[in-house]
């Protein structure tokens, strides 16, 4: 399975750590809110036993989550090639797309309010077809911009009408 | 891309639509409106007193508006675009570049041709919003200027005469009715009202019988709607490329530029197996994104029914140069069973020189094709099921359509080498593949 994901020439590159902090931080904050309603709801209820419950509940979830957080953010890479660039990601489900660069209609660069608390962004590509779903996340944004215009630059050079 | 200079236009090439166009939409609009009413306000006696006056109202509002607005719409093709202005308070000027033309449609609903006159429309890659349309002028016009239009984008002259076309195939009738009837959607339609009659019968029932009557409409309004767009299907080769004419009531003629085809597919549900009818699909960039405004794929259908040796002349003229038959196509491995027990051994995948193909479906069977030169992106995807059998799935995109080209539950190696050969072929072959100005390249 792993030579089937395996990168084509040179290493797959990985994306920022930030990602993976960004992650967590919701992921704690989320978890935070929800322990906080579940306890309120106890002290007022009264109802120890469910409120025992739903705290091991969401601690049980926070605890499965961190290291699925940590594979998933392991599973981002991608690779630059001459003609092509390479996206990869998932665990359960992985994903290897290759998108042409004469075929790359536009290329955008978005950072969300959390995106930009940690410093990172996204980069995405956009083909004629509706399929091409490549997208990289967890860019620190000098190499989401580089990526960006290297990608328009190339694909403007390489462009192949449809 | 430059465009070559061309002595000044003549009028036709400069206007505004036909004013009889007013006509044809407040037309149009009273029909829907008097029916929408007659629906709705039978019951009601009170309103029912003023609803002549009301509509009245109405046809004569949206009549005024219908005339201000052909009053202000206007065309012009110059310098290798289209320009359509149009809009009362907010102004819209959209144009177009002729030499990126996916598809022209001359379109003649029926109102319209009552009067002689026809809708031309534009289709451009980038879905709705890539379409301009004209409407409405008289058939001749359209016509000449479609002709126009083709010769511009294949890098002519515009006074170039209409290219010659020659038929290829021509439905048959009884088969597009046939074939409507036996599609898998209106099978199931007549299969659900039998069962509601049969329920209603034998628990004598008449609250059931009524029940039935949603799916009753639904499917023969389904089926007419395929026998409407359909009749008459002709499918002509010219210069141009392929030329689609078909309609019963609302009559279409499509012109497909040579090279405009992204994928195409051969379909047959089930029953048609009886009768050896096929359905060719084709993805035209042209003809994405607005499929929602006019239901379905209509217009992405090359062959609505036709028998297989009919389906290969299409094929040969929408794929030049690719030998259906002779396509090397491979099974997927016999522990797909475990992952798709129901259509493991259909599936097939395999490529030539020029295409990838993919086969499958157990009940309605369908053999997709793409050439290398028209991949947009390549996937390769591995879910957890998956993974445990060491199966892949491959996706080739294409543009939005009928169409897609999915190899499922490949070998895993396999699936990586297909990744890598397509990449390396979509970017070979596209270097000299553009269909642009396709007479003077």
């Amino acid at each position: 399975m792993r030579v089937a994901f395996a990168p084509p020439e040179a290493p797959w590159v990985g994306v920022d750590a930030a990602l993976l902090k960004m992650r967590r931080t919701i992921a704690l904050v989320a978890a935070a809110i929800v322990l906080l309603v579940v306890i309120v709801i106890g002290v007022i209820s009264h109802v120890w036993l469910v409120t025992g419950i739903g705290v091991a509940v969401v601690v049980a979830v926070l605890a499965c989550a961190m290291p699925a957080l940590r594979r998933n953010f392991r599973s981002w890479g991608y690779c630059e090639r001459d003609e092509d660039l390479l996206v990869t990601r998932g665990v359960l489900f992985r994903r290897l797309v290759v998108v042409p660069y004469g075929r790359m209609q536009l290329v955008d660069v978005t950072a969300g309010p959390f995106e930009r608390a940690f410093g990172i962004a996204t980069v995405r590509l956009h083909t004629a077809a509706a399929g091409t779903d490549a997208h990289i996340r967890g860019l620190i944004p000098d190499e989401a911009a580089r990526l960006r215009d290297r990608l328009a630059a190339l694909g403007e050079a390489r462009s192949a009408g449809l | 891309m430059s465009t070559p200079s061309f002595p000044p236009l003549p009028p036709l090439l400069e206007g505004r639509p036909h004013p009889a166009t007013a006509f044809v939409k407040a037309g149009r609009f009273g029909v829907a409106l008097i029916g929408l009413a007659a629906v709705n306000f039978r019951d009601s006696r009170d309103i029912g007193r003023w609803l002549p006056l009301v509509l009245l109202a109405m046809v004569v509002v949206f009549s005024v508006a219908a005339i201000v607005s052909w009053r202000f719409t206007a065309y012009r093709i110059a310098d290798g675009d289209v320009r359509v202005d149009s809009g009362v308070f907010i102004k819209r000027s959209r144009r177009v570049r002729i030499d990126r033309l996916q598809a022209i449609d001359v379109v003649q609903p029926l109102f319209a041709r009552a009067l002689g006159l026809a809708e031309l429309k534009l289709d451009m890659a980038g879905g709705s919003e890539g379409r301009v349309s004209l409407a409405y002028l008289k058939v001749a016009d359209a016509q000449a200027l479609r002709a126009s239009l083709l010769a511009m984008a294949a890098g002519l002259d515009h006074r170039t005469p209409e290219a010659p076309e020659r038929p290829l195939v021509v439905c048959d009738g009884t088969a597009i009715v046939g074939g409507a009837l036996l599609s898998t959607a209106a099978v199931i339609g007549f299969c659900w009202i039998a069962v509601f009659i049969v329920a209603g019968a034998v628990n004598t029932a008449p609250g059931l019988l009524a029940g039935a009557l949603p799916g009753v409409l639904s499917t023969f309004s389904m089926v007419w709607r395929n026998i409407q767009q359909h009749m008459g299907f002709t499918v002509s080769d010219s210069p141009d490329g392929l030329r689609l004419r078909h309609g019963l009531l609302e009559t279409r003629s499509q012109t497909v530029p040579p090279g405009r085809v992204q994928a195409v597919q051969i379909v047959q549900p089930l029953l048609w197996r009886m009768f050896g009818w096929v359905r060719v699909e084709a993805n035209i960039a042209g003809y994405a994104g607005h499929r929602a405004e006019e239901g379905q794929h209509h217009n992405s259908v090359l062959l609505p029914v036709g028998s297989r040796r009919q389906a290969l002349v299409v094929l040969s003229r929408a794929l030049p140069g690719v030998d259906v038959d002779a396509i090397d196509l491979h099974r997927v491995p016999a522990r797909a069973k475990w992952r798709s027990p129901l259509r493991w051994w259909t599936l097939r995948a395999g490529s030539d020189a020029s295409v990838f193909a993919v086969r499958g479906g157990v009940f309605t069977t369908t053999m997709a094709l793409m050439r290398h030169e028209k991949i947009q992106s390549v996937r390769l995807t591995v879910g957890p099921w998956q993974r445990m059998l060491r199966l892949a799935t491959v996706e080739l995109h294409s543009t939005h359509g009928p169409v897609k080209v999915v190899a499922a539950d490949r070998d895993v190696f396999e699936a990586r080498r297909i990744l890598d050969v397509e990449a390396a072929l979509a970017r070979q072959a596209r270097a000299g593949a553009d269909g642009e100005r396709w007479m003077v390249r």
